[in-house]
């Protein structure tokens, strides 16, 4: 620190409220407004079966499509660095797609490719007996859809980083592709594996547009707890809509605070 | 956000030679199901929004964009958009300065309120800021459903993006540069606007489009945020002509009434 000059002080003070307005104060009143009476609002919500199931439906959700999402990400993180094949920058692109698109038209998207009715392969996978549209598989296909960058985003510039100089060792010694993969590789970008994982699983479970469209909403069938939480809102159960909330903003800043944690002992 | 999982120790020029080696059979077969599962969840999906806004033909596009609601809330979507990332842009870069730059009590705790949007349900962030921005504000500000609202929640989702650009090139910004600018006379504004500002541009570019980027593709989302969401309900047609509507536009054209102040501006 070279000089403490009445800027810095401005600028800092500057920083401080834009964030303490923007995002600490707004999220604080959420807490506060679930524990307006006592512990009420939490148990309330905790004993309506209805939400009971769709927080389960929510985990469940997210774990599948976490789990796809990163044995997907990890894998074609590993094509991107390590191979050269053709089309590789398209698809590089393309795998960014899902971020910028909007929910909704994710949704959307699912429905007219995988609609019961009138979707490109819905009628077929339905007469198969798979229904996929107004099911738990649509909730998991929209929610890895959303995440599905999170992961390859997180691993890529790792793996670029480690450089493959130990693989090739590892190759030139006698180890198969797997062990390389395990022994190697793995414990090599580790770190950003988690993070990819951790950020994903917040995303998954907080997902709301596209899983609107997808699911139907049918109570204590495939409503999620984002649209519990919509769903009380509107019906002024603000209690309710609060505690919900609270429970799904107490995971993502778990989660962003495992995140940090990890960060510094990665570092040393 | 990537950079700090990296060693500290590695120097960046030590990367791997790029491209690598050439597919053998089993990562023939890894990228096949890859490609299959992609095409599968992403590709074929948002191929067929485009075949079936193409349906109808030029003409019909034309007539959904320029229809007087839709275009009201393209406008809408595309000026808060513009606005938003413009107060990112100078927010933005002012944050990751100071994260860099500075020290103080209390800076791990700005760390992590940064990606809290990010990672924050939007239906959940929704509720946050009407907490303090809606009818019951302790603050006295009731902007529920008018433009600053949408202008307010859009400005929360997108606060991570320039921010996380912008501060890894900033930490790898050689201090001497700016010193030898201040030595040889140069104003501190000087130095920032010859010497910080053109090594930062890429970076608040890359983070600008992003947010832009997040900003115009999430108004669907917004509307659907119980600040907004009530006038969707009231609204005969559900969430299926909502989502029909879509298919023209891929800025999901919020039912302006909706976004649109409810009270004169």
């Amino acid at each position: 620190m070279a000089e403490r000059g009445a800027g810095r002080y401005v600028a800092r003070l500057v920083v401080v409220a834009y964030l303490f307005f923007l995002v600490a104060w707004p999220l604080f009143l959420v807490g506060q407004n679930t524990f307006e009476g006592g512990l009420e609002n939490l148990r309330g919500i905790l004993q309506d079966p209805d939400v009971v199931h769709a927080l389960r439906l929510s985990l469940i959700v997210a774990v599948i499509a976490v789990v796809v999402n990163t044995v997907f990400g990890v894998g074609v993180s590993l094509l991107l660095v390590r191979y050269e094949f053709p089309g590789k920058r398209l698809l590089s692109a393309l795998l960014d797609v899902p971020l910028s698109v909007s929910p909704i038209v994710v949704g959307l998207s699912l429905v007219l490719v995988y609609g019961g009715r009138n979707g490109w392969f819905g009628p077929t996978l339905e007469s198969a007996g798979l229904q996929v549209i107004f099911a738990t598989p649509g909730i998991v296909m929209a929610t890895a859809f959303v995440a599905l960058p999170l992961v390859i985003r997180e691993v890529v510039p790792v793996l670029e980083e480690v450089g493959d100089e130990q693989e090739q060792a590892a190759r030139s010694l006698g180890a198969n592709a797997l062990q390389t993969f395990w022994r190697i590789t793995l414990p090599a970008i580790k770190w950003g594996v988690i993070y990819g994982v951790v950020l994903s699983l917040a995303r998954s479970l907080g997902e709301f547009g596209a899983v609107k469209v997808v699911s139907g909403n049918v109570l204590g069938e495939t409503r999620t707890t984002t649209l519990v939480v919509e769903e009380k809102y509107l019906n002024f159960d603000k209690g309710g809509a609060y505690a919900a909330a609270f429970l799904l903003a107490l995971v993502a800043v778990a989660a962003i605070i495992v995140v940090s944690l990890l960060r510094p002992k990665e570092s040393k | 956000m990537t950079s700090a999982t990296l060693a500290p120790d590695r120097p960046a020029t030590r990367r791997s030679a790029r491209g690598g080696r050439r597919l053998d059979r089993y990562s023939g077969l890894g990228l096949g199901v890859a490609m299959l599962w992609f095409s599968l969840l992403v590709l074929i999906p948002l191929t067929a929004v485009v075949v079936t806004a193409s349906e109808g033909g030029w003409g019909r596009f034309w007539d959904a964009v320029t229809n007087e609601q839709t275009a009201a809330a393209i406008r809408l979507t595309v000026g808060t958009a513009l606005g938003v990332t413009l107060v990112n842009v100078v927010m933005g870069t002012l944050i990751a300065w100071v994260l860099v730059r500075d020290r103080f009590f209390g800076k791990r705790l700005l760390e992590i309120l940064i990606d809290i949007p990010f990672a924050l349900p939007t239906i959940v962030a929704g509720l946050v800021l009407l907490s303090l921005y809606g009818p019951e504000s302790p603050l006295g500000v009731d902007i529920h459903n008018t433009r600053i609202a949408v202008f307010l929640a859009f400005l929360f989702v997108t606060l991570p993006f320039i921010v996380r650009t912008v501060q890894p090139v900033l930490a790898e910004l050689d201090k001497e540069v700016e010193e030898a600018a201040a030595s040889l006379g140069a104003s501190r504004f000087t130095t920032f606007r010859r010497v910080i500002l053109p090594s930062l541009t890429p970076a608040i570019a890359a983070g600008a489009a992003l947010s832009f980027a997040r900003g115009s593709a999430s108004t669907a989302r917004w509307c659907s945020c119980p600040a907004t969401c009530r006038c969707v309900r009231r609204s005969p047609r559900s969430a299926s002509s909502a989502a029909s509507r879509t298919t023209t536009w891929t800025a999901p054209p919020p039912s302006p009434r909706c976004c649109w102040p409810s009270r004169s501006r």
